[in-house]
């Protein structure tokens, strides 16, 4: 293979951990599934279409084995991992106080959310993709991103600012 | 009270849709337009709304707020440094194409019934203090036995005999399957915990053993996958907690290894490949043999 796929990939794992982090709620959880997802695309390369989007397709088998765990979970009736106590990432220790608190509200509010949300939610206003690409990413049509997202984000708000459902 | 969000609730969707921009609920709008995601006519009825109603204009308001604080409450990752670990998974993983086949590791390529993921599966195996047994082509056998332990004879009996095959291939996950083993003198509980595909396409199962002879009760975790001969195979067997018998001799206690199920099942989620498989479809696998 060319090792320029290899440095490709080297180039997205900023953007692949911090969707990890976003879908996961944990860091340490993120990159073992960022390790995961890069073992896994590097595994089926052949499969990526060289002029498409490598990071939609990374993004794709990290969401996939994500998915699959929180399966494995379910089926062996497993409830939620433990907390984890969070890992003060470089990106908190600017933040003021109270803005931590905030943030801190805001990364548990998301990990309320449905999955099937949560992955629009980090994909759009976490990484930044439009709502085409987004839509792109999952293979789901636009408007599906349009409703997942609206909902997300009024529950997250709610969620944040301590309102009722 | 706050009272901004009055209305909210009934601009909310509660089912996917996919119509076209005309009657798009208002929620949706005004947060695609939040987003900057709307152009024309679209954008100019969502412009007008927020004009016109101040519960729009403040849910606008809102939901750029929200959308700044999730992309700051995630963006840690994005201001540290890459973990060693995470740049060595991607320059020294093999990577499946023709042109590199001479170089990676042939082991994994020759077996191809074993779990490509097997790179990080086998280094955290390593890391479990008591890995009874890794590969069915190798190592399983002469680490069955360890001082103090039930029986090798009985366990090995245990995860390799017919019964074993029997319960692998005939039991739905959640259902033990009882079975006694070295002429009685032990007996064995299977249960099938997960069926899942492994990055191969093959079916594999993780499974729990309970095995109790004269020395008290030890449970094993394992997974095991179907060969093309149809017979499961293991790919790796762990050492959980034992308990030694009420009335045994010495009465110690060996301390539960409950850490290790948490990092076996860390290993299992790293060999399914395709699909985990659900309740329904897993009775369909059964009655038909797994074809």
């Amino acid at each position: 293979m060319s090792d320029d796929t290899r440095e490709q990939i080297i180039s997205l794992l900023p953007r692949l951990r911090r969707f990890a982090y976003g879908l996961t709620g944990s860091t340490d959880e993120g990159d073992d599934l960022v390790q995961a997802a890069c073992e896994r695309a590097l595994s089926r390369l052949h499969q990526w279409q060289p002029g498409t989007r490598l990071d939609s397709w990374m993004f794709r088998i990290a969401q996939t084995i994500w998915l699959d765990r929180l399966r494995a979970r379910r089926v062996r009736g497993e409830t939620a991992p433990p907390e984890v106590l969070e890992r003060i990432s470089g990106g908190d220790a600017a933040e003021a106080s109270e803005h931590r608190l905030v943030l801190r509200k805001t990364r548990e509010a998301m990990q309320q959310l449905p999955e099937d949300q949560r992955v629009v939610l980090v994909l759009v206003t976490v990484d930044g993709l439009s709502y085409r690409e987004a839509a792109d990413t999952l293979g789901v049509p636009t408007g599906t991103v349009m409703s997942r997202l609206a909902r997300a984000r009024v529950r997250l708000h709610q969620l944040v600012h301590g309102h009722a459902a | 009270m706050d009272m901004r969000h009055k209305g909210v609730g009934e601009m909310t969707g509660d089912t996917d849709h996919e119509d076209t921009a005309m009657d798009r609920l208002p929620l949706e709008l005004l947060v695609a337009f939040a987003d900057g995601e709307l152009a024309g006519e679209e954008a100019a009825r969502a412009a007008e709304l927020v004009r016109t109603d101040a519960g729009a204009a403040q849910l606008v308001a809102d939901m750029r707020e929200s959308a700044r604080l999730a992309a700051a409450a995630f963006a840690g990752p994005m201001n540290e440094p890459v973990p060693q670990r995470l740049l060595d998974a991607v320059r020294n993983s093999a990577a499946d194409e023709p042109a590199t086949m001479g170089t990676v590791v042939p082991f994994a390529r020759r077996q191809r019934s074993r779990p490509v993921a097997a790179n990080w599966g086998m280094a955290l195996a390593a890391s479990i203090a008591l890995v009874v047994g890794i590969g069915g082509g190798f190592g399983t056998a002469q680490l069955w036995t360890e001082p103090g332990q039930p029986t090798g004879m009985g366990r090995h009996a245990a995860t390799s005999g017919p019964d074993f095959q029997r319960a692998l291939e005939t039991a739905a996950s959640g259902v033990p399957v009882a079975f006694d083993v070295a002429a009685g003198d032990a007996s064995v509980e299977i249960l099938p915990v997960l069926t899942f595909r492994n990055v191969d396409g093959g079916i594999c199962r993780e499974f729990q053993t309970s095995l109790t002879d004269t020395g008290g009760t030890e449970i094993g975790y394992g997974f095991a996958c179907r060969t093309d001969e149809g017979t499961w195979q293991n790919e790796l067997l762990v050492a959980g907690p034992t308990s030694p018998r009420d009335d045994a001799p010495d009465g110690t206690m060996r301390p539960a290894s409950g850490d290790n199920q948490t990092r076996f099942r860390e290993i299992v989620d790293n060999f399914i490949g395709d699909d985990v498989v659900f309740p329904d479809e897993e009775r369909a696998l059964i009655d038909g043999n797994w074809e």
